[in-house]
């Protein structure tokens, strides 16, 4: 019999917003892990103690996987709880253990693809097109802001509380939901769609900005692309941004020099 | 002469720097958003803009995963800003470029330097985990709020008082430094910063890249390029925004799945 309602549920999903306020080098995010199943473990052991002890101490454990698909190790450890016999603690144990071993690599895997790599920097890169676009003012900011603001929370939310749900009913089916998800062509189409809109912000750049160095435009912009070709085969080569800038930094004392 | 105000903001940075890792990660701590407020206390919300988009676009692809820990781009952001401002208004008759381009030297290192200090935070946590670790496993939540209340507070104060250091006693040794430099290192701050915004956009490029992308970014490119010639840039660039994004989202669905069709035709 399930135990846990939705809004405890849920309420323990907010406190998944506290996952990385103490993470540490030794077990990660164990403390927020811990911090945000723990009502949940009070309603389950209500009336034994020694096993909400047992249980505890089990969540104290190393912890670590994406901050908005941990909703989903919640809902799936809240209910094996919940499920699993509690006459063999050191069997409950480690069959919870196992489990959260086994989610949490592919559930990372997953969520930095699509979020640190993909939706992430689309927002990032909207807000800035707003700014790029429509001039360096008070309402490029409130409009970029927002935008980016919206676009990265919208699928935030429904990730994160979706697969708490899924994952707390259901926990049996995640992993055939999550394999039917083409989350490959999902990053592919947010990063054509971003590389679409690169286009228009480079375009608005070069037509729109301030001719402060060279003053002929076309000059001015020949020289932008032909930067924008040689950066871009330094950072295909793996050459980091600290050692770009350094470079750049460099070169432009050279050529001021030569300027003279 | 604005210290109240650098102090609200040293407190208003360094709870949006919460936002990057440690609570929520809402996508408040945009570098965009600390350079906007920062720019609109300080009067010049145009530099504040400017900082906040370069600082963005250079470091898009920084996300904290695993144990890696990014610089903080919040405090690049903020650093550069106040420099900035400050310095514009000390230094009426110099080069804004240049100056923008001094700021983000100070701010850069600045923003490493929180990510140092991240790291010692998290070594700290581990010992101060250690220390209630027999108390918690006795179910007494409270020390699991202490844990997590304490990780926070640290975080906020460090910051706090790091951008105090920097802003109060760096500003009046930066200012010497600045008016000490030859003209020749001026102006290769103006050159510097002149191609900085390209760097961003090189990063996004090299990020984003895929075939069917690198030639849908060319076609975007020529398209807008002859769209803001042919109107003079009397367009309505809100919707015009929204419109490239609504129809690219479309055009990329469209090349995704017409290329996933061919490959199971031929399969």
């Amino acid at each position: 019999m399930k135990k846990i309602n939705i809004f405890t549920l849920l309420l323990s999903g907010l406190k998944l917003n506290f996952l990385q306020a103490a993470w540490n080098f030794e077990r990660l995010q164990n403390i927020g892990f811990l911090l945000s199943i723990y009502k949940i473990l009070k309603i389950i052991y209500k009336n034994n103690i020694e096993n909400l002890k047992i249980a505890i101490k089990r969540h104290l454990e190393f912890f670590n996987t994406h901050i908005f698909f941990s909703s989903a190790v919640l809902g799936m450890v809240s209910r094996l709880e919940e499920d699993l016999d509690n006459s063999d603690p050191e069997k409950k144990n480690k069959e919870i253990e196992n489990a959260k071993i086994g989610v949490m690599g592919p559930l990372a895997a997953i969520g930095d693809s699509i979020f640190w790599s993909a939706i992430k920097p689309f927002a990032l890169l909207t807000g800035i097109g707003y700014t790029y676009l429509m001039g360096f003012n008070a309402d490029s900011l409130i409009y970029g802001s927002i935008i980016s603001i919206i676009i990265y929370n919208i699928p935030r939310i429904f990730v994160k509380y979706y697969l708490l749900i899924k994952s707390y009913y259901d926990y049996q089916k995640l992993f055939t939901l999550l394999q039917q998800i083409k989350f490959q062509h999902l990053i592919k189409v947010i990063k054509i769609t971003g590389m679409i809109l690169l286009g228009v912000i480079s375009a608005g750049y070069l037509y729109k900005k301030n001719l402060n160095f060279i003053p002929v435009r076309a000059i001015d912009n020949f020289l932008l692309v032909i930067i924008f070709i040689l950066i871009t085969l330094a950072l295909k080569r793996k050459t980091s941004i600290s050692n770009i800038l350094i470079a750049i930094i460099v070169l432009s004392v050279f050529i001021s020099y030569i300027i003279g | 002469m604005e210290l109240e105000k650098i102090f609200l903001l040293s407190i208003i940075a360094a709870l949006i720097e919460l936002d990057a890792y440690y609570i929520g990660m809402f996508l408040i701590a945009q570098p965009l958003i600390i350079g906007g407020i920062t720019g609109y206390f300080l009067d010049n919300i145009y530099v504040g803009i400017i900082i906040g988009s370069v600082v963005q676009l250079i470091w898009i692809n920084n996300p904290p995963v695993g144990a890696f820990v990014p610089p903080s781009t919040v405090t690049i952001s903020f650093i550069s800003t106040v420099y900035s401002i400050i310095f514009l208004k000390l230094l009426s008759n110099a080069n804004q470029d240049a100056i923008f381009m001094f700021s983000l030297l100070i701010g850069i290192p600045s923003g490493y330097f929180v990510g140092q200090i991240d790291i010692w935070h998290r070594k700290l946590n581990t010992k101060i985990m250690h220390l209630f670790e027999d108390k918690i496993k006795q179910c007494k939540l409270l020390y699991l709020i202490i844990i997590q209340f304490l990780s926070i507070i640290i975080k906020i104060l460090s910051n706090i008082i790091l951008f105090l250091l920097i802003i109060v006693f760096g500003i009046s040794l930066a200012e010497k430094i600045y008016l000490s430099l030859p003209l020749q290192l001026i102006r290769a701050l103006t050159i510097s910063f002149w191609i900085m915004p390209v760097v961003g956009l090189a990063v996004v490029f090299n990020m984003l890249y895929s075939k069917e992308g690198a030639r849908s970014h060319g076609i975007a490119f020529f398209l807008s390029y002859f769209v803001f010639f042919l109107t003079n840039d009397k367009i309505n660039l809100p919707f015009f925004i929204n419109l490239i994004i609504i129809l690219g989202f479309l055009i990329s669905l469209y090349l995704v799945f017409k290329g996933e069709r061919k490959l199971n035709e031929k399969n």
